[in-house]
């Protein structure tokens, strides 16, 4: 039978006060007195109780809770005759567990402390801090690295001030840009692009907006804080890039409808909602005037399979489909047709003058060949190079007008400058000036040969050439061709140029004798393979025969003059050059583009630049929507690129006779957008924004860690 | 007055609307390209503050701040939030900085002392029914004391009387440590009669060795063997009532104290513009 233990009536049951901060040493024991510790925990136990004195007897005021009144009653002096043993009193459940929590809580504040301001812990300190793992692109930098905060000399007590005062002590997004500086100017701006511009943009988007639902959420947005930007419109690099998130993870990750809550479309996805493609993929003309359409019937013609990826390859990185090499593809039908029609350029020429006419005013311009004397059996103009050349001369500025004065009288034509007789007398100082410009061109060339061409360049076009586009320029013009040339043309040129620049009379003989004459000249003949040649039969002349496709020395006039035709004189080359009928044949098939370029800008110039190449990779630009085509060749070529059926051949010429790459008819039919969505979806091959789309537009090269 | 049920269903609800409203406020934020660990940092740390008011507001009974029984609610459903909060704060990821994960550590520590100390206050106090009569747990050595004093009184008397020596040595060998203080902790934790069985089957062993006169003793014994069990039971799961707050108060306060310190190194390492 079980035994009843607590009792709970009133005498029996003493009042427990577990809230007390000490209790009786004796309780554990199972023996608490019932007094109890004092506050400060003092044992106060002395007797079970304190007798009661009725007339002059004691009584025991035991009370019954603690035994009721004991048998040997009160000493006879009123003292209880029970004592009880003093106690070590201890602390209660409740006090012992504030101390724990005091100690634990110390503990903590203690070690916070110690790593925090504890001297030679630097190490311990960062690891202790640091959130996480870097990104292993990241994994080189310190902490100081990126924020300012770690800086050394920035204490800890810094770190608070700084929380506190919310001082900014890091404006840590100028620290990324130390990498990557090559976002450029407005790398925190968005999408990296002035604030004018994305206006633009989004106006034409807003003008072209059709009506549509936009999401619940991203209506919802609309009324929330709005993205975080500061007066300037700049975001910091953290608003998109979360680092410290370990070494696999992905910088660039971005939620869909995070990208839509600035944009003035927002949509549900790409299949719902996302506008259709406008102009995709073609934005501007090809580089390389091929007609896809016309060709497929030469291929016919000749029995041959018109196969895309004939011509056409994957590039290394997948993204783009290049354009095979020349040799690899045009080569089999048109290199012999570039070969066979090649023309002379005409660099240097002796023009025609008038020598008894100027020899009658007194103005002696020394040796001029005969043939060159107004004879009739000979041509010779001023060529745009020689003016070009002319324009280096350090006496050029002495002679500048007398160009257009000569031009007038014909400089430029042929014949222009046979007749002088009705020329007065400032326009026979002019031609006299100009013949002598001549003849220092010549000096100058046979002196001192490719050094002169470059300098003279330099100084007519502007800036310093490199070596490379230098040595196109040149062509490897023999110097032994000029001088052979002086020799012939004007043996005395030597001294009559040092005369006439000691201030001289400047010709040394009028013997008559000296003059060349022509002979037969079978020169030409023998430069089949192309280069420089010396014409002496109908115009004396040096003379460049290209060798072939992709010349050097006519591209790279054609570069030079292209970059700089916004001046009269390259705008002239240029034009010569760039016909499609010129020497090389060149812009038959490499179309012109006209682009306003940094250099030329400020004077409102536009320039020109030959499309030597296809389209290439170009892993520097990043344009808003980007296509990797090698994942979608399993899909073949034609289901995005399909022919048109009703291609008009005179207006695909037409527009590449214009100087306008953005206007132009592609042999192409544009892509639609549900071509993409029909495997693009969310539950197959993904359709997020980023698949197709740049944030950071521009043209930037990435940021590469540099090495110590 | 209302119900258990109804009063949980209500709680409940609230903190359901809660979470969809923070939910909602939530994802505007992180879609409106703002740290959304910011807006879940703070509540989450000022919720903490909160519920970390509660030992405060134990200690003020005097103060006129609601009574008790609903900061305990509030104790509960807000713990219960906050661990929605933690989930999205940490984004769902196991944190890897050496101060993340301790914060991590030091939080699910508490939280996990909340659960089982609310789980405990729920089926202790039931299961202290079952067993035994009510006691007041300060009282239970005093208890133990009596019932030792008890039974070395059958033993006397079963000496003096019977000169029974299967009680005595019963008594050196297994009762005497038994009845020397509380025993048998885990066992009865895991509702476990085994102990107690196995002391009575040892006593009810030398049944047939004895007298009749030993067998009344012995019976005697039984019961406060039966008693006495009974009595580490309470002692067992009151102990347990009490001393789960020994983890999470003291983890609260570390907690609170590295969340400061997070927030420090937050706002002093935060990329500004």
């Amino acid at each position: 039978m079980k035994q009843q233990l607590q009792e709970f009536d009133f005498d029996k049951s003493p009042y427990e006060r577990p809230g007390q901060k000490w209790v009786c040493g004796w309780a554990a024991k199972g023996q608490p007195c019932r007094i109890s510790p004092d506050p400060k925990g003092r044992c106060r136990a002395t007797y079970e109780c304190t007798p009661i004195q009725r007339g002059d007897r004691w009584y025991c005021a035991r009370p019954s809770s603690s035994g009721g009144n004991c048998e040997a009653g009160p000493l006879p002096d009123g003292t209880c005759c029970n004592p009880i043993p003093r106690c070590q009193p201890v602390r209660s459940i409740r006090v012992k567990r504030g101390i724990v929590t005091r100690v634990v809580f110390a503990f903590t504040f203690g070690m916070i402390l110690l790593l925090l301001g504890g001297t030679n812990l630097e190490d311990w300190r960062h690891a202790f801090i640091l959130p996480g793992l870097l990104t292993a692109q990241h994994a080189v930098l310190d902490c100081a690295s990126c924020h300012i905060a770690a800086e050394e000399g920035k204490e800890p007590t810094r770190w608070l001030y700084d929380a506190v005062m919310m001082s900014g002590a890091g404006i840590d997004s100028q620290q990324c840009l130390k990498c990557h500086s090559t976002l450029g100017e407005h790398a925190m701006k968005v999408h990296g692009r002035p604030l004018e511009e994305m206006t633009q943009i989004t106006e034409r988007i807003k003008q072209k907006q059709t009506k549509r639902k936009t999401p619940l959420l991203l209506s919802l947005v609309a009324l929330g804080p709005g993205v975080p930007q500061n007066e300037n419109g700049e975001l910091i690099c953290a608003t998109c890039h979360h680092e410290h998130k370990g070494q696999d993870a992905d910088l660039a990750e971005m939620d869909d409808r995070r990208c839509q809550t600035c944009h003035t479309n927002k949509f549900a996805s790409f299949v719902n909602g996302h506008p259709e493609f406008s102009n995709y993929p073609y934005q501007r003309r090809t580089r390389i005037i091929f007609n896809h359409n016309s060709h497929t019937g030469y291929f016919g013609q000749k029995d041959r399979e018109f196969a895309c990826l004939d011509c056409h390859t994957p590039a290394a990185d997948g993204q783009q489909i290049l354009s095979s090499s020349f040799e690899e593809t045009c080569a089999s039908c048109h290199a012999e047709q570039i070969e066979a029609g090649q023309k002379d350029v005409e660099f240097l020429t002796l023009p025609v003058l008038h020598i008894e006419e100027l020899n009658a005013r007194e103005l002696p311009i020394g040796q001029w060949p005969a043939d060159a004397d107004s004879d009739e059996e000979y041509e010779g103009a001023l060529t745009p190079f020689m003016v070009l050349l002319m324009s280096g001369d350090p006496e050029y500025p002495n002679f500048a007008e007398d160009l257009e004065i000569c031009s007038d009288l014909g400089l430029f034509d042929e014949l222009g400058l046979f007749d002088l007789s009705d020329a007065d007398d400032e326009e026979l100082m002019a031609v006299e000036r100009i013949a002598w410009g001549v003849k220092r061109l010549l000096h100058d060339l046979a002196t001192r040969g490719h050094e002169a061409l470059r300098e003279r360049l330099e100084k007519g076009v502007g800036p310093p050439l490199d070596r490379r586009e230098w040595v196109a320029l040149t062509g490897q013009l023999s110097v032994d061709s000029v001088r052979a040339a002086q020799q012939k043309w004007m043996p005395k040129l030597m001294d009559e140029v040092v005369n006439r620049a000691g201030g001289r009379k400047g010709v040394v003989s009028d013997d008559e004798d000296d003059l060349f004459e022509a002979e037969d000249d079978d020169t030409k003949e023998l430069v089949s393979a192309g280069g420089w040649y010396r014409q002496d039969l109908d115009s004396l002349s040096l003379r460049y025969r290209p060798t072939g496709h992709a010349d050097a020395f006519l591209q790279g006039w054609l570069n030079l003059t292209g970059r700089f035709y916004g001046t009269d004189y390259a705008a002239e080359i240029f034009t010569n050059l760039s016909d499609s009928q010129a020497p090389g044949l060149c812009t038959k098939c490499h179309s012109i583009d006209a682009l306003v370029t940094e250099v030329v800008a400020a004077e409102g110039n536009q320039s020109r630049r030959i499309n030597w190449f296809a389209a290439r990779p170009a892993p520097n630009v990043h344009k808003f929507t980007y296509f990797v085509h090698a994942p979608h060749l399993v899909k073949g070529c034609q289901t995005c690129h399909s022919t048109k059926t009703d291609f008009n051949n005179r207006e695909f010429k037409t527009v590449f006779e214009k100087t306008d790459p953005t206007v132009f008819v592609s042999n192409f039919e544009l892509i639609a957008k549900e071509t993409c969505a029909e495997c693009h979806t969310a539950k197959k091959a993904k359709s997020n924004c980023l698949n197709c789309h740049n944030y950071h537009i521009g043209e930037f090269a990435m940021a590469r860690y540099e090495s110590h | 007055m209302i119900t258990l049920a109804s009063r949980c269903r209500r709680n409940i609800a609230i903190i359901v609307l809660a979470a969809i409203l923070g939910g909602l406020v939530y994802t505007i934020y992180s879609l409106s390209l703002r740290h959304t660990s910011f807006i879940s940092g703070w509540t989450l740390f000022l919720i903490m503050l909160a519920l970390a008011l509660y030992n405060a507001r134990k200690k003020l009974p005097f103060m006129p701040w609601a009574n008790s029984s609903t900061w305990l609610q509030f104790h509960i459903y807000a713990g219960f939030f906050t661990f929605v909060l933690f989930l999205f704060h940490v984004k769902f990821r196991v944190p890897n900085g050496t101060l993340e994960a301790t914060l991590a550590f030091l939080y699910l520590g508490v939280f996990g002392s909340g659960i089982v100390g609310l789980l405990i206050s729920r089926s202790i106090p039931r299961r202290l029914t079952t067993r035994g009569e009510e006691i007041i747990f300060e009282r239970i050595p005093v208890f133990q004391r009596r019932l030792r004093e008890a039974l070395e009184q059958l033993v006397s008397r079963a000496l003096k009387e019977t000169r029974s020596l299967p009680i005595a040595e019963l008594y050196a060998k297994r009762l005497l440590p038994f009845f020397a203080g509380p025993r048998h902790f885990w066992w009865h934790l895991v509702q476990s009669n085994r102990p107690r069985y196995a002391l009575l089957n040892e006593l009810e062993a030398f049944n047939r060795y004895m007298t009749p006169e030993e067998q009344e003793i012995a019976a005697q014994i039984a019961a406060l063997i039966t008693t006495k069990d009974d009595l580490d039971y309470h002692y067992v799961h009151q102990a347990v009532l009490k001393y789960w707050l020994f983890i999470h108060i003291p983890l609260t306060y570390s907690l609170l104290l590295f969340s400061l310190l997070h927030g420090v190194m937050v706002y002093a390492f935060i990329g500004r513009i």
